[in-house]
């Protein structure tokens, strides 16, 4: 009982609320106690015991703050005894801290209403902070990690800045750098659990001999990858993730040199990372050396590994660059047609994985702290109301000797307590805004797991909220102690308050708070922009309801390419004899998916030492343009007929149609395809079909090219089955028929188009989404402030509209005056706002699309956006103003 | 203890109704809240918090005093509370006193149609 259940834990945890050394004579036994309620409670049920736990939680709660504030202890109903010299001070702050409370109680809307707005802004400042600090700031997960590197393969005249690189090169790079401790390459790969039933998919990486000793992290148990394990045949040996350990085989400290059967074929594990260990993302759960079953020296103009590294002590980034230059040179001599023009470049590997998100991050914190600005001066401005209110007790006070400062102290404390309490409300607001947050974003920003508030969120909430209360309550404060008390007392919270320096204070409130939510609207309405231009484009394809997988046929049990060519046959025509299913194919890769493979063609009977494009590379089931209802512009598309025996043949898009050919008829020219060795053959172009945006929707399509795979046969193929019904009713079948050819094949990475179109809009609905919420508030807050700064100006003034309604002004010209100087408020703000954004939008150029950053319509639509604000925030208090009988306004002095 | 039970009036409903409860035995924290409950009809609902905050009031005012569990079987954290002389006292000083207000209701016939 005692450590054990939730609502013991929860009792306990309220009992903190009591003083300590209440809690040292009772806390136990308090503890006991609810044990015997809690006890009686269950035995009328579960609802029942939870009523009760969080009942006594509670009143746990409320009692432990008021046994603090009031020692309720004294039965006596005389006046307390007076103060021992050595407490009078600490009494006299208990005191200033117990008044604070009793005037927040008193005015409870003013105290909610500062509560809910700094909890707002606190909330959203601490999880984008805490978001920020988890995805850009920390270091990498790995010891040293500041001193890895990424290495990138770089094409300038091509284009390319940040490819991957090639094995041959990584071999040669390994042998012959100094600046080193280690390099590692690593690929990411799919591989098959086929000890389980059903066989099951695992994240794995194949990973280069000396990868634990760049990221320093050697196995927890068993060794380590040596050379010898990359060489091909002694390549089965596995590493385990922690997670995956304990998960399959609970732990077991004697996994190590026993068998797992990984596609098929038995390896061996041995070794088990640390836990909590991850490379290169979270998913992966096993590790595999990254052995090649081909020559390695063929593979020099082949770009598909990544390489990381760790410098040696001492060497600086600069220095291993100038040193790979070098080296990339040498090789380039030696090999000069596959590295021609081809260089490499080195990037710090925090940056490597951070600095696409930086920006976008930086963007959101910045938002982030304009809203919490416009909440804070919504609060000053609230507060400094409430303290001219109460200007004439403070002068009392101050008549009958009570010091400046212990006035002002006094104020302090009401800011920290309603600061205190928002940062409370702030903090849980936070954790949840980051968990929608988290469950929204794009998965391609990095380190999203295990995001929560931490400890340095709560360091951080909390001392926002300190400087926050201190400056809230400060601020009237330092006006209350300024001010002229005999004029005070004499002429009342009007002449505090109509002094035209608190006016021209308030005015300015009101232009800082819509500055800052036109600057934050502008941002946002970009967006907003941008995403609808993204939402128009057209992908260029229209598979309507379907659902896509993935299947991998190993090459170690398949050994012949026209066995897993006739797999992938037998599959697509077993899937469309499934009820509901319209047709099915299967492709290299689906369009939308981030992703593509490349390939440089060249048009038959062009001089070798042309430029020779790259083009996109698509291996494609004859039905596949019918599924994904590519539209066929001229010619034809693939067919059965285009057998391995058959002239090869080649569907082309647009694009290279036009690249290739300008206005010439492609159909019957032929085509060559990098594919190396016999597979360069002249291929006839047969078809062309309409372009397809296959990187994203939001990147214009490479050119892109179709063979049919019986002529072009792959081992891993994206497979599509169109249905008329809902797609993910026809899964199970799908699953099945999978199964069915081979039950150690799984189906993986299942989806509906659906999601892959939406999956291509998710980072760019996240982006508006957020900002779009964080302007909304603004909005908000500054209509608050418009409404409250006029709202107050209208009844310190009903005196002078008295007097002027007295001399015959009419209602209209006594709104107008108020919307009037709204409005002009607001026209001062929107002008400054629109001068900032204007200068600040284009550090958010990198997240628009196909919108400049300096659109015109993010500086017209929030303007006049919130000169409507404004005019709606003064409307109510102008119509009161109006309203205001003379004769009631002239006595109310 | 040297105060006078009569210094400590009025006592607070709560105060009268946990040294009622502990006339007739000793009792610990939960059966003290039944017994109030039980005594008051419900009107007293002391919940945990409160009803230690009013536990220490009472102890530190020297009209309760907390025993040892009686039984072996019985939770070591628990305590039992027994009233004092004092406490005893004191209940019997507030009872006179509401019996005093009691007579003056019904004199002033605010009490008719009640027992």
């Amino acid at each position: 009982m005692r450590t054990g259940h939730l609502p013991a834990r929860l009792v306990r945890l309220a009992l903190r609320a009591f003083p300590r050394r209440f809690r040292e004579r009772y806390g136990a036994e308090m503890e006991a106690e609810f044990d015997q309620l809690h006890a009686r409670a269950i035995a009328r049920g579960r609802a029942s015991a939870w009523a009760v736990t969080l009942a006594s939680c509670r009143n746990l709660v409320l009692s432990g703050i008021a046994e603090r504030i009031g020692p309720a202890r004294a039965l006596q109903p005389s006046p307390a005894p007076a103060p021992r010299p050595e407490d009078s001070r600490m009494n006299a702050i208990l005191a200033d801290l117990r008044f604070a409370l009793r005037v927040l109680r008193r005015r409870p809307g003013y105290a909610l209403v500062a509560i809910a707005t700094l909890g707002m802004g606190i909330g959203a400042s601490t999880a984008m902070f805490t978001l920020a600090n988890r995805v850009v700031f920390q270091p990498l997960p790995w010891p040293e990690s500041d001193r890895l590197v990424r290495l990138y393969d770089t094409n300038v005249e091509r284009g390319f800045t940040t490819s991957l690189s090639s094995p041959a090169n990584f071999a040669d790079w390994r042998e012959q750098q100094e600046s080193f401790t280690a390099l590692a390459s690593y690929n990411s790969v799919t591989l098959t659990h086929t000890d389980v039933e059903p066989a099951q998919s695992l994240a794995a990486t194949a990973v280069s001999a000396e990868w634990t000793e760049v990221l320093r992290t050697p196995p927890a148990l068993g060794r380590a990858f040596t050379r010898d394990d990359e060489t091909f045949g002694n390549h089965r040996v596995v590493i385990l993730s922690h997670g995956f350990w304990q998960r399959q085989f609970g732990g077991d400290q004697g996994i190590v040199g026993r068998p797992i059967s990984i596609d098929g074929n038995p390896y061996t594990v041995v070794g088990v990372m640390p836990r909590g260990f991850t490379f290169p993302t979270a998913r992966t759960e096993l590790w595999t050396p990254l052995a090649y079953d081909f020559d390695v020296a063929t593979t020099r103009g082949v770009h598909y590994i990544t390489v990381i590294g760790r410098l040696k002590p001492g060497v600086t980034l600069a220095a291993a660059g100038a040193e790979m230059d070098l080296l990339m040179q040498r090789l380039a001599r030696a090999h000069p047609e596959p590295l021609e023009g081809w260089g490499v470049s080195l990037v710090s590997l925090h940056e490597a994985t951070v600095g696409r998100v930086r920006d976008r991050m930086l963007v959101f914190l910045g938002a982030v702290a304009l809203v919490l600005l416009v909440a804070c001066i919504n609060v000053a401005n609230l507060s400094m109301a409430h303290a001219v209110t109460r200007s004439r007790e403070l002068a009392v006070r101050a008549a009958m000797g009570a010091a400046g400062w212990r006035l002002a102290r006094q104020l302090a404390f009401e800011g920290m307590a309603v600061a205190a309490v928002a940062g409370g409300l702030g903090i849980a607001v936070g954790s949840l805004t980051l968990r929608s947050v988290v469950a929204f974003a794009p998965t391609s920003i990095p380190r999203l797991d295990a995001v929560a508030i931490d400890a340095t969120a709560l360091v951080f909430a909390t001392l926002l909220s300190l400087v926050i209360g201190v400056a809230v309550g400060v601020l009237p404060a330092w006006r209350a102690s300024r001010r002229d008390l005999f004029r005070t007392l004499r002429e009342g919270a009007r002449a505090a308050s109509a002094a035209p320096r608190a006016n021209r204070l308030r005015g300015g409130f009101v232009v800082a708070q819509v500055a800052l939510a036109v600057i934050l609207a502008a941002g946002a309405s970009l967006l907003v922009k941008s995403f609808a231009r993204l939402s128009d484009v057209d992908p260029g394809f229209s598979a309507g309801r379907a659902l896509v997988g993935t299947v991998s046929v190993p090459r170690t049990r398949y050994p012949d390419a026209e066995e897993r060519t006739r797999f992938f046959l037998q599959l697509v025509e077993r899937l469309e004899r499934i009820p509901g299913v319209v047709s099915a194919a299967a492709t290299t890769q689906l369009p939308l998916e981030g992703y593509s493979i490349g390939f440089v063609y060249w048009v038959d009977g062009s001089p070798s030492t042309a430029e020779r494009p790259s083009g996109d590379f698509r291996v494609v089931t004859p039905g596949y343009f019918e599924t994904m209802g590519i539209r066929l512009i001229r010619g034809r598309t693939l067919t059965d007929g285009d057998g391995p025996a058959a002239p090869p043949v080649i569907v082309i898009d647009e694009s290279l149609a036009r690249a290739a050919f300008g206005d010439a008829d492609p159909i019957g020219r032929r085509i060559h395809l990098g594919l190396g060795g016999e597979q360069e053959v002249a291929r006839e172009v047969v078809g062309v079909v309409r372009d397809v945006r296959q990187r994203a929707l939001d990147v214009a399509a490479l050119p892109g090219y179709y063979v049919p795979i019986t002529q072009v046969p792959w081992s891993t193929l994206r497979v599509i089955v169109r249905t008329s019904v809902d797609p993910v009713s026809v899964r199970g079948a799908f699953e099945r028929e999978v199964a069915g050819l081979d039950p150690l094949i799984p189906l993986r990475d299942v989806a509906t188009v659906e999601n892959l179109l939406s999956g291509s809009v998710v980072v760019p609905r996240f982006n508006t989404l957020l900002l779009g919420t964080f302007a909304a508030l603004a909005l908000l807050l500054a209509a608050a402030g418009i409404y409250s700064v006029m709202s107050y100006a209208v009844t310190q003034r009903t005196h002078e509209i008295g007097v002027r309604m007295a001399l015959g002004a009419g209602t209209g010209a006594v709104r107008r005056t108020v919307s009037g100087s709204a409005l002009r408020l607001a026209g001062i703000g929107v002008g400054v706002g629109i001068v900032i954004a204007f200068a600040v939008t284009p550090l958010m150029a990198s997240l628009l699309f196909e919108v400049g950053a300096r659109d015109p319509l993010a500086f017209v639509v929030p303007p006049l956006l919130f000169l409507a604000v404004a005019w709606l925030g003064s409307w109510l208090p102008a119509r009161r103003a109006s309203r205001v009988d003379p004769i009631i306004a002239l006595r109310s002095e | 203890m040297t105060r006078n039970a009569d210094e400590l009036l009025p006592l607070r409903a709560a105060d009268l109704h946990i040294l009622m409860a502990l006339l007739r035995e000793d009792l610990h924290g939960y059966a003290i809240m039944q017994q109030v409950s039980a005594d008051s009809d419900g009107q007293v609902a002391l919940e945990l918090g409160s009803l230690y905050r009013v536990i220490a009031r009472l102890h530190d005012a020297g009209l309760i005093v907390p025993v040892r569990p009686r039984k072996a079987s019985d939770d070591p954290r628990r305590r039992y509370y027994r009233i004092t002389a004092l406490g005893r006292e004191t209940a019997a000083a507030e009872a006179r006193r509401l019996a005093g207000v009691v007579r003056l209701a019904r004199a002033q016939r605010l009490l008719e149609g009640t027992v």
